[in-house]
């Protein structure tokens, strides 16, 4: 093999891997649709001054995950290292959400100053996932 | 000291089995459907060489369903990872001087 037969072999592999990380890209919408869902029933959650609301809102949440889930179950490519960024993400948003529940519910009813801030922590995880998954996916050269 | 051109590897060499292997080396998984239009081969093309890195060890072949229709995904062993960054260093050191850059593997 010659060198310039070295040199096109690599750059058809550099453009195919970014072909492919491009097919990846589901994933940013994936966080950033699930980052707003989360925002959307925390503050819900906290804020909501009776049930039926909060009722609601849970049942649109847990209909948007499962469809979410559907989605991406059906995406043509999972991105490099999908696995392992998925659960951290979850980890990271179920730590979080827990965390503003339990303590909110029991100490901050009803407490903007609580529920914003702890709303937009929830969010963090699956938006910094979506941060990276652009940086990282859907690079171009 | 041997020449890189004795490291490449003969299974990967080939233009088609290269092309499937730099795709599926950016992804944890792809679809065969994918692949194809990526690669830019025929279903029938692209299944023949697919069985020939299945036989080597080089790439995971699994069925699942969506819907009513089955679909075929494709991935690197890691084994076949491990054999196509050696195959892409070795090309890599063919190309030396020419200013070409490694595909990413991540």
């Amino acid at each position: 093999m010659r060198e310039d037969e070295a040199r096109r072999a690599l750059d058809r592999a550099n453009a195919l891997g970014d072909r492919v990380r491009g097919g990846g890209r589901w994933l940013a919408l994936y966080c950033a649709v699930f980052g707003v869902g989360t925002l959307s029933v925390v503050l819900t959650t906290g804020m909501a001054s009776h049930g039926p609301l909060r009722t609601a809102v849970m049942a649109v949440f847990g209909l948007m995950v499962l469809v979410l889930v559907v989605w991406a179950a059906t995406r043509p490519v999972s991105p490099r290292r999908f696995g392992w960024l998925h659960t951290a993400m979850i980890l990271g948003w179920a730590v979080l959400y827990s965390v503003a529940l339990l303590v909110g519910r029991n100490f901050f009813p009803g407490e903007p100053a609580w529920w914003v801030p702890m709303a937009v922590a929830t969010a963090l995880p699956p938006w910094a996932l979506t941060v990276y998954t652009l940086r990282t996916a859907g690079r171009q050269r | 000291m041997r020449h890189p051109r004795s490291r490449l590897d003969e299974t990967i060499h080939s233009p088609v089995r290269f092309s499937v292997m730099a795709a599926l080396a950016a992804a944890d998984q792809a679809e065969f459907r994918f692949v194809r239009d990526a690669v830019e081969v025929s279903d029938s093309a692209l299944s023949k060489q697919v069985s020939v890195l299945e036989n080597a060890g080089y790439v995971k072949v699994g069925k699942f369903a969506v819907g009513r229709r089955t679909r075929t995904s494709l991935s690197l062993t890691s084994e076949g990872r491990a054999a196509f960054q050696a195959h892409v260093r070795a090309l890599r050191e063919i190309a030396e001087g020419t200013g070409a850059a490694a595909p990413d593997d991540a």
